[in-house]
């Protein structure tokens, strides 16, 4: 098993660096540049322009830059914003907290709400419930994040005053009710796509298992049926929703942006959407390349917990 | 079957039924605005975002500043003179100003702010006319001489009207330093309000400077919330947690509509234009006179922009006191165009489309891509260019592919670009008319984007720039509206409205083109 991990990071860096090659390529050979927003100023010369471009190095060519931020990352210096000048690590370590408690309370309403109705649906299959569930998670799938995000936020907050419309906290108040009060709502946006498709894969993978011959004998041995849920059924049909899971984590983290924007929550998406307008290179660049890691390694732990789950599976 | 009935109905019930408020709204003494984007500099000579300057504004001050009029008032100094041959000025300070740290402004502040404007290794984005500047002399704390290395009459706008920035914390630093100073995001100003919290993304709260050498602040603070989602920020303002709002044109007429506001409409030193890019039959004046008779502006004015737009003759805003007075708007004139391009040798080919010469009068349109009202009036142009035998197809792309270096300001040939300019409210338009701004390569940023070349506007530009009477000066730029008027180098569309949704219980604030009240007069109750 040590081997087989250690192979997989091997793996994960090689694929690291070519996305970080192919990344940085095609940021710096798109139209625009981090002066384009410069351009457009009538209050900022052709002269200022030139030695803008000089001073950010954007004068050479974009293998060359990429060699010297490739040779910064390696020495642990992620490099500085070319518009705000502040260490890239530092603005994207303030937007951690911020990121982490969305994400993980998204994570925490989807995985709470995902399983007993999966559970419930592959159970009661074809009852008026299943059909709602299915019904419900067709709907969810389809419905734009933006438009869900926007309604909730006119009802909830705009018509019937019970949750605050936007931001983090209010701007005196630091008490954890206040910051539950605005977690609400972007939670609920964010995790509704995942319940929708966790319930799913969960209800397909049980329905698989529940047809097995060895779930009969369970039930033919007079166990109970939570005990043979729990124990026989569960488990087995963990293996789809825990690949979907391993590959939505990081779109948890840096893919929030709607949410993000609509309710106004300083989380990292709207730190990299902002990067990517203003083709702020280095900013991007740490965003990519932490989507990536996670998506590595979101990926090597669904492998890793099948391992867990399935002892036929074993890795050398 | 019937409880879901039940709760069916209910929930729409819900759903139509008004709730009473009860939220109060903002605090009084606090004072809350939102922006789209994260302040990414709070150094003015650093930012490269409209939000920086929005924040920034708060916390420092120039030598003179504009007033709600256009009027030009003393701020930090006290008063001014020019020398007869415009090559010093001399400025006194006001007595008694304290940075918000308490050390006190003198004359080394302004010399300070010249080297940082004009420092090579510091990333600066704003420095204009501060090139035109020899030396400053500083005689004493209260006095400061600027030797100018020739006449320059914009040194008026551009320096005296910049912020100061203060010697004593920035000075020791070196540019590296300056670069990534925390005064980026936490600057030290003379100011009404200074910045007391910048939670990246979330908000920035500014707090009254109790050391302000003007009147004392009536706000306790300011809340500058960053809230990237325009339709968001209505819902903030309908909750009542805004005080101030600028509209989103989309959402003018329900805005309007919500209880307890007031709108303030003013006009944006914006204007919307259509570009001609001078490479073949757009190098005749007569083309681009005919163009400018078969542009339907009053039509776009009321049916795409709604009339939140106002007639546009030339590149000086209308209420402004240099706008020529006397220019009149061409008027939308088919059958003049027609005229025009038939006694500028084009006769009607096949398909009704203009020839000259063999050559065919192609005039491709393009505007940016996600920007409706752009694509509805380019739609609505390229309508009624058609009609008078011009041949244009029309493109909406994104900003970054219209003026990049694939784009077709560049590699196009007869090519109309439609999009707005930012101007201002002064006479800055040499790097739009003046033939040495005609950009040499793709990456040069030029302004003089369509080429016009004319010796006679060449020369009226330059010597507005040396006419420090301010009579003189005036005059010389109606000579150069009218000249704009006469050739065509652009068409103006219209300038662009804006209106901003005041809360009740704001007291004290208003908005014009040229700025807001002084914001220390603003109080909420």
């Amino acid at each position: 098993m040590g081997s087989y991990v250690a192979r997989r990071g091997v793996q994960a860096g090689v694929l690291l660096l070519l996305v970080s090659l192919v990344g940085y390529a095609i940021m710096s050979l798109a139209p625009g540049g981090p002066l384009a927003v410069y351009l457009h100023n009538p209050h900022v010369t052709p002269e200022k322009i030139d030695l803008l471009r000089h001073q950010l190095g954007l004068d050479q060519p974009w293998y060359l830059r990429y060699a010297s931020w490739l040779k910064g990352l390696v020495s642990g210096q992620w490099g500085y914003s070319y518009y705000t000048g502040r260490p890239v690590l530092e603005m994207v370590g303030e937007r951690l907290p911020a990121t982490f408690t969305l994400m993980l309370s998204a994570l925490s309403l989807a995985i709470a709400l995902s399983f007993p109705l999966g559970v419930l649906a592959a159970t009661h299959k074809y009852s008026w419930g299943d059909n709602l569930l299915s019904f419900g998670s067709f709907f969810v799938w389809a419905m734009p994040t933006f438009w869900f995000g926007l309604m909730l936020q006119m009802a909830l907050a705009v018509r019937w005053h019970l949750l605050p419309v936007a931001g983090m906290h209010e701007i005196d108040n630091r008490s954890v009710g206040d910051l539950l009060r605005h977690l609400t709502m972007p939670a609920m946006v964010l995790g509704i796509g995942s319940i929708a498709s966790w319930s799913r894969y969960l209800r397909s993978g049980m329905l698989e298992v529940l047809g097995q011959d060895y779930v009969r004998t369970a039930y033919a041995k007079g166990l109970p049926a939570y005990r043979v849920m729990h124990r026989h059924v569960l488990r087995n049909s963990l293996i789809p929703i825990v690949t979907i899971m391993g590959l939505d984590l990081h779109v948890l983290f840096s893919g929030a942006v709607i949410t993000e924007s609509i309710f106004a929550w300083p989380g990292m998406g709207r730190l990299f959407l902002a990067a990517l307008n203003n083709r702020d290179y280095p900013v991007q660049m740490a965003g990519l390349m932490i989507s990536a890691t996670l998506l590595i390694v979101g990926n090597l732990m669904a492998d890793l917990t099948y391992a867990a789950l399935d002892p036929r599976i074993k890795y050398q | 079957m019937k409880p879901l009935i039940v709760a069916v109905v209910l929930v729409s019930l819900l759903l139509v039924l008004p709730v009473p408020r009860s939220v109060a709204g903002t605090a009084p003494g606090t004072f809350v605005m939102a922006i789209t984007d994260n302040p990414d500099n709070l150094n003015p000579y650093l930012a490269g975002l409209a939000a920086s300057s929005t924040v920034s504004r708060f916390t420092f001050d120039s030598l003179y500043t504009i007033n709600l009029k256009g009027e030009w008032v003393p701020a930090l100094a006290a008063s001014h003179a020019v020398s007869p041959d415009g090559l010093a000025w001399t400025f006194k300070l006001r007595p008694g100003v304290r940075w918000s740290d308490g050390a006190p402004l003198t004359s080394a502040d302004v010399k300070f702010t010249w080297q940082l404007a004009t420092n090579k290794d510091v990333h600066i984005t704003y420095a204009t006319g501060f090139d035109k500047i020899a030396s400053i002399d500083t005689p004493d704390p209260l006095t400061a001489v600027y030797h100018l290395k020739e006449p320059y009459a914009p040194f008026r706008d551009q320096v005296m009207g910049a912020a100061l920035v203060p010697q004593h914390v920035l000075g020791p630093l070196t540019a590296d330093q300056i670069n990534r100073a925390p005064f980026n995001q936490k600057p030290v100003g003379t100011g009404p309000f200074s910045v007391s919290e910048f939670i990246t993304d979330d908000h920035v709260t500014l707090a009254a400077n109790p050391q302000y050498w003007g009147k004392r602040p009536k706000l306790q603070r300011i809340v500058v919330r960053i809230v990237p989602d325009e339709n968001a920020q209505v819902n903030l303002m309908r909750a009542g947690d805004l005080s101030v709002l600028s509209i989103p044109a989309a959402r003018l007429d329900e805005v309007k509509r919500m209880p307890n506001i007031t709108i303030k409409r003013y006009l944006a030193p914006t204007y919307a234009l259509v570009q001609l890019d001078e490479y073949e039959f757009l190098r005749e004046a007569p083309v681009r006179q005919a163009l400018d008779y078969a542009t339907p502006k009053e039509s776009i004015i009321r049916n795409i922009m709604k009339n939140q737009a106002e007639p546009a003759v030339s590149d000086l805003v209308p209420n402004g006191p240099y706008a020529n007075k006397a220019l009149r708007l061409r008027p939308y004139d088919l059958a003049r165009a027609r005229r025009v391009l038939r006694e500028d040798g084009f006769t009607p080919g096949p398909g009704g489309v203009l020839y000259k010469g063999g050559k065919r009068l192609e005039v491709p349109l393009w505007t940016v891509s996600g920007r409706a009202y752009f694509v509805q009036a380019m739609q609505l142009i390229a309508q009624s260019w058609r009609s008078i035998g011009v041949y244009t197809e029309t493109h909406a792309v994104s900003a970054a592919a219209l003026f990049g270096q694939n784009g077709p300001q560049w590699n196009g040939k007869d090519e109309a670009l439609i999009f707005t300019w930012g101007q201002g409210v002064f006479p800055e338009n040499k790097i739009n008319w003046h033939s040495s701004f005609i950009p040499k390569d793709a990456n040069s940023p030029g302004e003089n984007d369509e080429r016009y070349t004319n010796p006679e506007m060449d020369r009226l530009l330059e010597d507005a720039d040396r006419t420090v009477d301010e009579t003189k000066r005036r005059t010389i730029y109606n000579r150069i509206q009218e000249l704009e008027f006469r050739d065509v180098p652009i068409i103006f569309l219209f300038w662009l409205v804006n209106n901003n949704a005041v809360a009740a219980g704001v007291q004290g604030y208003d908005v014009t083109t040229f700025n807001t009240t002084l914001p220390e007069e603003w109080s909420t109750r």
